[in-house]
């Protein structure tokens, strides 16, 4: 009843204050600014279901772990110049199984975003380019702390301290619009836990590509398709890599941007992890995202 | 004094800037003065980096009757959108820090407003 309860409110909101992209195209990424734009603040809420793992081989098979996640994501960011953001993200989990639940703050976020171009109508084949850095703090418990409940309830973090150093481009400037997303992931060394036979964790490191395509109406919202790769290498222990490959997973994304007010947009994501051509030692799930976003 | 103007000319060229019709930097008080030189019957606010302001200003007629100001963008780009669009003859100012933006109320482009300002 809470995330009903939550849902709703930001129902209201949305209805009430009615987006905030400087251009009506409304970002897809919360913490996008357009030029002129102060600040902005997002909330959404994630929900996932259907999980799988999909194993070493690629084949599927019962997960053993929660069989749902709620993620309430809070995020905003801040104009520092004109060219440069400061951004933020807060989740909130809750895990169930049946009628079992485990509530947590998930990892925080901190990053940075440049703004290399903004894209010129005279120029409408120069994309848009964005250079951003993330760093993820591995606070929520993980793997590597044990879970404590069944059906490891009580997990909502991988466990890594993450740095993210990444390009965006966007192409803009026609009804016609697309993207092109890299994304590295370089986690780092944590120490193993007490009662393992290794003392020192090195994930692989890795990365994300993400493709993206869709319409704008002018004005009042954009729909895209978004279609993403992320790879990452094997896990080394003690400095040995371990047996098996790594990460490989292909997600599948529609994202629904709607313009609600000069400032407002809400946003819905329906996305399948790890949903065509080849995936391996991942898991496969499907979510459903509601956001709304506000800038001022 | 041929060779100074051939200079000025070359100069701007190798900078970007059109020859004429540029955007000049403003504020809030030079809105008034430009306006009414130009006859504006209404403020355009327009950036380079926004689509949806190519469309409207396409729209515009090259009589029109407005005073164009450049908000949430760099002046250069600015310059060429409207060289782009054959529209540097029409009055712009470029609005610095985007004091003219705030003064009107204006939060994302392209918007109008009527002239003379109300605000």
């Amino acid at each position: 009843m809470f995330w009903l309860k939550l849902l709703v409110l930001v129902l209201s909101m949305a209805a009430a204050q009615a987006l905030a992209c400087a251009c009506g195209c409304g970002a897809v990424n919360p913490v996008v600014l357009d030029p002129g734009q102060k600040a902005k603040v997002s909330l959404a809420l994630r929900h996932n279901r259907d999980y799988t793992t999909v194993t070493d081989k690629g084949r599927a098979g019962p997960d053993g772990g929660p069989a749902t996640r709620t993620v309430m994501d809070l995020a905003a960011a801040a104009a520092v110049t004109d060219n440069l953001s400061i951004g933020l993200s807060l989740p909130l989990q809750e895990n169930r199984h049946g009628d079992r639940s485990d509530r947590s703050p998930g990892d925080p976020a901190v990053g940075m975003r440049w703004g290399v171009y903004r894209g010129h109508f005279a120029k409408p084949w120069l994309p848009r380019t964005d250079l951003h850095l993330t760093w993820k703090q591995a606070m929520a418990r993980s793997w590597h702390d044990g879970a404590r409940r069944r059906n490891d309830l009580d997990l909502h973090s991988n466990g890594y301290d993450e740095v993210l150093p990444g390009v965006d481009l966007w192409w803009g400037m026609f009804a016609w619009q697309g993207g092109l997303s890299l994304t590295g992931i370089l986690p780092r060394e944590r120490q193993a836990p007490d009662d393992g036979p290794y003392e020192r964790i090195r994930p692989g490191q890795g990365g994300r590509l993400t493709l993206s395509g869709g319409y704008t109406l002018a004005g009042t919202g954009t729909l895209l398709l978004l279609a993403d790769r992320e790879e990452r290498g094997r896990l080394h222990l003690d400095g040995e890599p371990a047996p098996g490959p790594g990460v490989l997973a292909h997600g599948l994304a529609l994202v629904a941007g709607l313009r609600t007010g000069t400032q407002q947009t809400v946003g819905l994501q329906i996305r399948r992890d790890a949903a065509i051509l080849a995936n391996r030692n991942t898991t496969r799930s499907n979510s459903v995202t509601l956001s709304f976003m506000q800038a001022i | 004094m041929a060779w100074l103007r051939w200079s000025a000319a070359l100069l701007c060229l190798s900078l970007g800037a059109p020859l004429w019709g540029a955007c000049q930097p403003g504020g809030p008080g030079d809105v008034p003065d430009r306006g009414r030189r130009a006859g504006a019957e209404k403020l355009i606010f327009f950036a380079s980096w926004c689509p949806q302001c190519r469309d409207h200003l396409r729209a515009l007629k090259p009589e029109a009757r407005v005073l164009i100001v450049a908000s949430f963008d760099e002046r250069q780009a600015a310059d060429e959108a409207l060289a782009w669009l054959k529209l540097s003859r029409l009055p712009c100012i470029y609005d610095v820090d985007n004091r003219i933006a705030r003064w009107q109320g204006v939060q994302s482009v392209p918007a109008s407003r009527p002239f003379p300002a109300t605000r």
